[in-house]
């Protein structure tokens, strides 16, 4: 059986499909299943056109209704809003249908159906995982259930499969509706968060390696060089040219300057060893800030590899006396009550 | 006289005589239905009539993979579907016998 005939079958079944108006999409799902195979075979036995052998569609539907003893009459019109707004979507069918370009995308979409089963059962588990978490956070594109990764795929597998299940059942019940309503209600949702960055933004890595999102946490602008380009991560000096650790930074007012690490080269996410205070409260001013790259998935090869130092020389500055500093700025007197010391 | 009416009566027993001689799958059905005489049988009216048998009870259908191309299903006479196969039979035996009576009758007077 060659393409050709494989099209000109299913364009005569799609016609015949079309006029078997007054029927449920159960009964007409009925009819045609088993039809297909036959004009099928139609097609491939016979030369001539399927219009000349098997008849017009429309008169082709009219006969399989007559004999199967349903009602080929049209239902009478259904009032109210959801019956108008159907009969209206159907007119426009219709319309677009009449023209090849839009006959051509129309048939194309039930191609799609399946991705679309997918993509519902993702984003109704992650609706429902991201809400159950109290701070709303989670992880992409799995979310967290009871703090674990692979339980949170889990629930994404089988929320795909019961999806998927539910798309290829023949009978189209109302569960159908409430579950798209649903799940494009939760892609509503997840883009609005999305644009807010309270959800689905990798910040950091736990002392498990779990990734976990701080919705405080918005990398955005972080610290800037005067031309634009971030600052992700800052090395002290001393005057004789050796590199400091543990260096805690200020501003003027005495805040503590952060950093936020962003992305390595290759566009791994990089996440910041926390450092702890004497009062167990995390110290976000430590630099150079101990960064390594977020593993993506669990036992990502890339993950976990400490970006290493910028290399520069640095030469150790002249005696204090010979700088000239007129107009010495007086050192934050606020901070003081601020700084923790880190053990 | 528009044999295709004729037929419209006597579609179901038809089929149901096609079947009882062996399952068979729809496209088969229409073919053997052409080949025993009845070359007018729309495959639109044979799909439909199976379809009514099936809702009847007169016929169960299986599913069977074909050599060429997609699965087939094929029909097959249940119990009901036969006892269905003898009253139309003698239904239409009487039908053909009264209208034999009728017709010798009428070529008689001519």
């Amino acid at each position: 059986m060659t393409t050709d005939t494989e099209t000109r079958a299913d364009a005569y079944l799609a016609e015949v499909r079309r006029h078997l108006q007054g029927l449920t999409d159960d009964e007409r799902d009925d009819l045609l299943d088993d039809l297909a195979a036959h004009v099928h075979q139609v097609a491939a036995d016979d030369e001539r056109p399927l219009v000349e052998s098997l008849g017009p569609p429309e008169a082709f539907a009219a006969e399989l209704l007559a004999s199967a003893g349903l009602t080929a009459e049209m239902p009478a019109p259904r009032r109210g809003l959801i019956a108008r707004a159907r009969r209206g979507t159907d007119a426009a069918v219709e319309a677009i249908r009449r023209q090849p370009a839009g006959r051509a995308v129309l048939d194309f979409l039930p191609e799609l159906q399946p991705a679309w089963w997918l993509v519902r059962g993702w984003l109704l588990v992650y609706l429902l995982t991201t809400r159950s978490n109290s701070d709303y956070t989670s992880s992409f594109p799995f979310p967290e259930v009871l703090g674990s990764w692979v339980l949170g795929g889990m629930a994404v597998a089988v929320g795909a499969i019961l999806s998927v299940r539910l798309g290829r059942r023949r009978t189209r019940t109302r569960w159908v509706w409430v579950v798209n309503a649903a799940a494009i209600l939760s892609a509503v949702v997840l883009a609005g968060e999305l644009n807010d960055g309270r959800t689905i933004y990798v910040d950091e890595t736990d002392a498990r390696g779990d990734v976990y999102i701080d919705p405080a946490y918005i990398p955005e602008p972080g610290l800037q060089h005067s031309d634009g380009s971030s600052i992700s991560n800052v090395y002290a000096y001393d005057a004789n040219g050796q590199p400091l650790d543990r260096v805690r930074l200020y501003d003027q007012d005495g805040r503590p300057i952060e950093v936020y690490p962003g992305y390595d080269v290759n566009g791994q996410a990089l996440s910041v060893e926390p450092v702890t205070g004497a009062d167990g409260q995390k110290v976000t001013n430590v630099y150079p800030q101990h960064q390594s790259t977020t593993p993506r998935f669990p036992g990502d090869p890339a993950g976990g590899i400490a970006v290493p130092p910028p290399v520069v020389g640095v030469a150790p500055l002249p005696a204090e006396g010979t700088v000239t500093s007129s107009t010495t700025v007086p050192p934050p007197a606020a901070s003081t009550p601020t700084t923790v010391p880190v053990p | 006289m528009d044999p295709s009416q004729l037929l419209k009566g006597v579609l179901d027993l038809a089929v149901l005589a096609v079947v009882a001689d062996d399952d068979a799958y729809g496209y088969d059905i229409v073919r053997r239905l052409r080949e025993a005489g009845l070359e007018d049988v729309g495959d639109a009216s044979v799909y439909g009539t199976l379809r009514r048998l099936f809702q009847a009870g007169s016929l169960s259908s299986y599913v069977l993979p074909s050599d060429e191309g997609p699965h087939r299903k094929y029909y097959a006479l249940t119990p009901a579907g036969r006892s269905a196969l003898t009253t139309g039979t003698k239904t239409w035996r009487h039908f053909a016998d009264v209208l034999d009576a009728l017709l010798a009758t009428a070529k008689e007077a001519a």
